[in-house]
């Protein structure tokens, strides 16, 4: 039994929604408090790091094609350790998932509907999720294509259209030093390391030319880092050190550009395709904790525990953070060390540096019996 | 199965016991020799076959060739009769009342089990014209008809050649109507071909008296609200997709054959954006694609923009739309939804009238009408802008069962948005993407975004082959 | 299962209760608002709201509310609307002078926090702000037509920037913030835009009017289309004059050895002869460079009156070329910064100024 078929297209859809879904608004904000004006370069170091990732999660898929991460686990670690990291993982994607929707239900809140109860955000984002996990992955990764054709379009457009509105110079630079840019550079190696979720779906993907799956990981994740530096030189370009007291720069960036054609705001038309991105994202993660949770337990069908799950993640999401000052540092100060340093960079290198070693251990073996 | 039985008499006598009441079947005997066990009975239905042609070459080449006094008159005598014309012989009693229906004379031979079935079959029908429902500018005039052997033959026509299949089942446990599905042998594939054949079998229908019938019992998804058969009344259109590889369907009795599988796409298509200049063909896509969006966004659109968002607007514009508003004692949700139904009322009185009357309800509904509610307070001259343009762009989409998901879904989503506003609009079109984008069709993604997918909606290449599109059997997932 | 989702997509379309939703009937929409001081309560604010009317045009009336704060004056105004005031459609902020004197920022927070607000709001002060509204009200849409007022006196006449709200916010931004916004001036019955207020941060100081406005335009606005007028070269009382088209900038900023603060600053112009009572033909190369030379000396003489201004007088970095010496040398920023006004004060201004008459009309 299949769950699911993704192509190329897909695949590389899925890691910029992942990354940019509900971050690309955050980003400029979180960036600027830390380094100020060299943000940008922070960016740039991150868009370095990010392919270092991209090639561990590949070099994964080329061990294993047909499995996912907790199956790698137990082939790796054995049934004990395996499985513990694996219900680890689960609480993880569990974890980062009501971050990501309590962030999706505040910006929404904030910009379209200020005066409707919080609760409201939630309900509909879980029936939506509930809905897209039911029907299945083959029409997400397919909804993901479009919704990210739309993303990338409008936000081109803001940076086009916000290039008059530049006024303030990326200057001066590194005034602070290099260590505020790395710091930096951590929380965007973060977001950039969830490509790490796409283990979970190894198996469906389809194009068999492994070298194909690698350039597209890979490109995509370079397309990702340089729309998202070219929007914090954007943003800090036009609101300058304000930047860093804004929930969401890119959203004020948006509000300054004016069409006197059509409308007078643009904002509203860009912020309706970041609610697609937000669900598109809340619903793929949701997707993975119930993938790996059937995993875990054997199950044959992952239907009857979707309703449950989507539950219990939502309630801890309700009741993640009381304001977006505490989400905003979380998820900007003790979020990317906590997930660097577990299953977006420490374990994944452990995996592969145990690989590697393997794989030269049985040539060597194989060098000495070949002569 | 009941065969006919060797005496002449007892089938005589079954047959007259079986089509008692049957007023239009004429039993003739021929007997010129008034010889007892020398006749020869026929039977036919008087309305649908050529009497006069009965009677010129059956009735009079037969008594020319009657044998001699004494002599038995037996089946080799229709031999002799016609030595061309295809006449075939059974002694299938359901086979014969069928054919009997379909406009053949039935010749009962003494002390045979096997009657001769001679076709003369002439049914009063319509004349091929243009089709109604696809109108094009430029292409072939010619549509289908309701009989199922012309439509064959303008296939036929079209495409002269060995490798067009045409398979012919009947269908309906008791109206037994000619289906026949059409496909190239070299291009459909085949998994698809016996998927479709089973489903025809499958189908447990009574009678079948259009193909629309049987295009739900098709479907994989027989419940959601978008079709995933198209239906074309078009010859030149059903043979550019039996050589993409897909496979028709035509019905007796019906002039639109069913083409699958079919493709979210194919629903925007029209046969004229491969007969003009690529330019038109590219551009009306487009169109269509925004009058898709039109039909189905506008009205919750507005409702979203002049109830939760009007700082989107500008100062004038809103201040427009809000001295149109004055005095009006309904909501912006309430009176696009009773302009709506107006709307709707009237397109539907429209269709069903004869066309004189047709015309004139919709003067009376659009102009009248319009002008009058709005002169009474009732609705916003904006307001009726928008309902008008959304009316407007669902006729512009090429394929009538494709606006009618629209038409329902439109109020959904005003009566989402009413409440939610834009973010609740947003997260409705998520939903419905989702579910388009679940459908398949015969194995086939019903939409499937990629870059070759882009090129074929634009029109930059012909579409390509159909094995290449199958993604996954349907069996594999659960 | 399915029941349940019926029941909860019903929930929450009960449970939203349409909450933010207002129909635009029940809406007045603001379209200017003035900024007073008020000795009993902290702010007094002038609303000018648009009254849409179904068979004629929309009347702007006006209504003076009290309160702590903006907010709370605006909560205020519920009072005695029959409708929400609507903010995202005002499109200008007027501020008195004693009111801009305590610092602006505090005035204009609540225009920055609201996510509904537009932020292309023009802010301007001046000496009434509820003498100008009461004016306005015979224009259709007040806030409108003073926004594009100001637009056309910065675009055409040069004085300054438009100082949306956005502007101030990325002035006031910086390492080392300047900021001016448009003056306006009620002359006899019409507003008028009659030069650039200037401010410490940001609180008001003064505003600088005529010639210093013209030569502030000159230096700090990016796109120029001010006017210079010179007398011709062989009579004095004949008149000739230039409008500027192009403009290029190139500013050097710097601490010398011995400490002091030194500024390089270097335009170039295009001009256009735009109207010429001298009698001999001007349009021979030879008399150009002697126009372009007089021409430099003008607008030399306009710019040098503005810095004067604003070191002598005011003592007042308007200009921002502290931030600048911060954005290119933060080092020497940081020596300086604790005593910017003093060091200021005897900075080194050196002006080069060069024009290219490259027009002359339909005539020469």
């Amino acid at each position: 039994m299949k769950i699911a078929e993704i192509n190329n297209l897909q695949l590389s859809s899925i890691i910029f929604i992942q990354i940019t879904g509900t971050n690309l608004l955050i980003i400029p904000s979180t960036v600027v408090q830390i380094a100020g004006a060299d943000g940008w370069i922070s960016q740039i170091v991150s868009t370095f790091m990010a392919p270092i990732l991209g090639m561990m999660v590949f070099y994964l898929y080329n061990k294993f094609p047909q499995d996912n991460l907790i199956t790698i686990f137990v082939k790796l670690f054995g049934k004990i350790i395996g499985k513990i990291l694996g219900i680890g993982f689960v609480l993880y994607c569990i974890f980062s998932n009501s971050t990501v929707i309590k962030q999706g239900c505040s910006i929404t809140q904030s910009i379209f509907l200020p005066e409707t109860p919080t609760l409201t955000f939630f309900i509909v984002f879980f029936l939506i999720v509930v809905y897209i996990t039911k029907v299945g992955m083959n029409a997400l990764a397919r909804t993901n294509v479009l919704v990210m054709l739309f993303l990338i379009i409008s936000f081109i457009v803001i940076i086009i259209t916000a290039v008059p509105l530049l006024n303030v110079p990326l200057k001066p630079l590194l005034s602070e030093g290099l260590s505020p840019v790395l710091k930096g550079s951590l929380p965007l190696s973060s977001w950039m390391g969830q490509v790490i979720l796409i283990t979970m779906i190894f198996p469906f993907l389809t194009s068999g030319n492994k070298k194909n799956i690698k350039t597209t990981i890979i490109i995509t994740l370079i397309v990702v880092g340089i729309l998202t530096t070219l929007i914090t030189i954007i943003t800090f370009g036009v609101l300058g050190l304000e930047t860093k007291y804004l929930d969401f720069p890119v959203y004020s960036v948006a509000k300054l550009i004016e069409m006197d054609l059509l409308w007078r705001r643009l904002d509203i038309i860009i912020m309706f395709f970041l609610v697609a991105g937000v669900t598109l994202k809340v619903a793929f993660w949701y997707f993975c904790t119930i993938l790996a949770i059937k995993q875990l337990l054997n199950l044959d069908k992952y239907e009857p525990i979707v309703f449950s799950v989507a539950l219990l993640t939502f309630v801890i999401a309700y009741y993640t953070s009381n304001n977006t000052a505490e989400l905003e540092f979380f998820v900007g100060r003790i979020y990317p060390i906590l997930s660097l340093f577990s299953y977006e960079f420490a374990i994944p290198l452990i995996m592969c540096l145990i690989l590697f070693i393997r794989s030269k251990r049985i040539r060597k073996e194989s060098k000495e019996l070949t002569p | 199965m009941e065969k006919l039985s060797t005496s002449l008499e007892k089938n005589f006598k079954f047959f007259q016991q079986r089509l008692n009441h049957c007023e239009d079947v004429e039993f003739r005997i021929l007997n010129p020799y008034k010889e007892k066990g020398n006749e020869i009975i026929f039977m036919y239905c008087e309305n649908i076959i050529d009497e006069m042609m009965v009677f010129e070459s059956l009735f009079e080449k037969i008594i020319q060739h009657y044998p001699k006094k004494n002599e038995k008159i037996d089946q080799s005598i229709l031999k002799d009769v016609f030595p061309t014309t295809s006449i075939f012989f059974s002694d299938d009693v359901q086979e014969i009342m069928s054919y009997l229906f379909y406009g053949f004379c039935i010749i009962l031979f003494p002390d045979s089990s096997k009657a001769g079935l001679v076709c003369y079959s002439k049914k009063s029908f319509r004349q091929v014209g243009e089709p109604q429902s696809e109108v094009v500018i430029r292409g072939p005039r010619e549509g289908f008809v309701e009989v199922i052997r012309t439509n064959i033959a303008m296939v036929r026509s079209k495409l002269p050649n060995a490798n067009l299949k045409v398979r012919l089942k009947k269908i309906g446990t008791e109206s037994k109507t000619f289906t026949a599905v059409i496909y190239m042998e070299n291009k459909a594939p085949l998994d698809t071909l016996q998927k479709v054949l089973t489903r025809l079998d499958e189908i447990d229908i009574e009678s079948i008296h259009e193909s629309g019938s049987i295009e739900r019992r098709l479907e994989e998804h027989p419940f959601s609200l978008f079709p995933q058969i198209v239906h074309t009344e078009r010859p030149d259109k059903l043979v550019s997709d039996v050589m993409e590889g897909r496979i028709a369907i035509i019905v007796d009795g019906s002039p639109h054959a069913l083409i699958l599988p079919s493709t979210f796409k194919m629903f925007l298509q029209a046969s004229e954006d491969y007969y003009e200049r690529y330019w038109l063909g590219a551009t009306l896509r487009v169109v269509r694609i925004f009058a898709f969006l039109i039909a189905l966004l506008l009205p919750s659109f507005y409702i979203g923009i002049t109830t939760f968002h009007l700082e989107m607007l500008p100062t004038e514009l809103a201040l427009a739309i809000a001295m149109q508003k004055e005095g009006t004692p309904f909501s912006s949700f309430f009176e696009a939804l009773l302009m709506e139904v107006f709307f709707e009322l009237l397109r539907e009185a429209g269709i069903r009238l004869p066309m004189p009357v047709g015309s004139a309800i919709s003067i009376v509904g659009g102009l009248v009408i319009g002008d009058a509610a709005i002169q009474a307070g009732i609705a916003s001259p904006a307001m009726v802008i928008v309902v008008a343009l959304t009316g407007i762009a669902s006729f512009a989409i090429p394929k009538y069962s494709f606006a009618i998901p629209l038409r329902i879904l439109r109020f959904g989503l005003m009566i989402v948005t009413s409440f939610l506003g834009l973010f609740g609009l947003m997260i409705a079109i998520i939903a419905i993407f989702i579910h388009i984008t679940s459908l398949s069709s015969f194995g086939v993604p019903y939409l499937e975004l990629s870059f070759s997918s882009f090129k074929e909606m634009f029109n930059f290449v012909r579409p390509s082959q159909l094995k290449n599109k199958i993604k996954y059997k349907e069996s594999e997932y659960q | 299962m399915k029941l349940f989702g019926v029941f909860a997509i019903f929930t929450v379309l009960i449970l939203s209760s349409c909450a933010t939703r207002e129909e635009v009937d029940k809406l007045s929409l603001i379209s200017a608002v003035g900024i007073e001081k008020n000795p009993d309560s902290d702010y007094k604010i002038i609303i000018q709201y648009l009254m849409p009317n179904k068979s004629q045009e929309p009347i702007p009336v006006t209504k003076e509310v009290e309160g702590l704060t903006i907010y709370e004056a605006n909560k205020k105004l519920n009072e005695f609307l029959p409708r929400k005031p609507y903010w995202s459609h005002n499109s200008v902020i007027l501020i008195s002078e004693d009111m801009a004197k305590d610092g602006v920022r505090s005035q204009l927070d609540f225009f920055r926090r609201d996510t509904e607000m537009r932020q292309d709001m023009l802010v301007a002060i001046t000496e009434n702000p509820s003498k100008i509204l009461y004016n306005l009200q015979k224009q259709q849409l007040p806030g409108e037509t003073l926004k594009l007022i100001a637009r056309e006196a910065s675009e055409r006449n040069g004085l300054g920037e438009v100082s949306t709200i956005h502007k101030v916010y990325q002035n006031l931004f910086f390492k080392k913030p300047f900021l001016t916004i448009t003056h306006i001036l009620l002359d006899g019955e019409n507003p008028r835009i009659d030069g650039v207020s200037i401010f410490n941060k940001d609180k008001y100081i003064t505003t600088i009017k005529e010639d210093e406005a013209k030569g502030f335009g000159l230096l700090n606005l990016k796109k120029n289309y001010s006017s210079v007028t010179i007398n011709c070269l062989d009579n004095e009382n004949r008149k000739i004059t230039f409008e500027l088209t192009n403009k290029k900038k190139r500013t050097d900023s710097f601490v010398n050895n011995l400490g002091n603060f030194e500024i390089n600053l270097s335009l170039e112009f295009d001009a256009k002869m735009a109207e010429n009572y001298c009698i001999k033909n001007m349009w021979k190369p030879d008399t150009i460079k002697e126009l372009e030379k007089s021409l430099n000396k003008k607008i030399k003489e306009l710019a040098t009156k503005t810095i004067e201004h604003s070191q002598k007088n005011v003592k007042i970095d308007y200009f921002g070329f502290g931030n600048l010496l911060y954005l290119n040398n933060p080092k020497e920023w940081k020596e300086i910064e604790g005593e910017y006004k003093n060091v200021y004060k005897n900075a080194n201004i050196k002006l080069k100024i060069k024009t290219r008459i490259t027009q002359s009309g339909a005539v020469h």
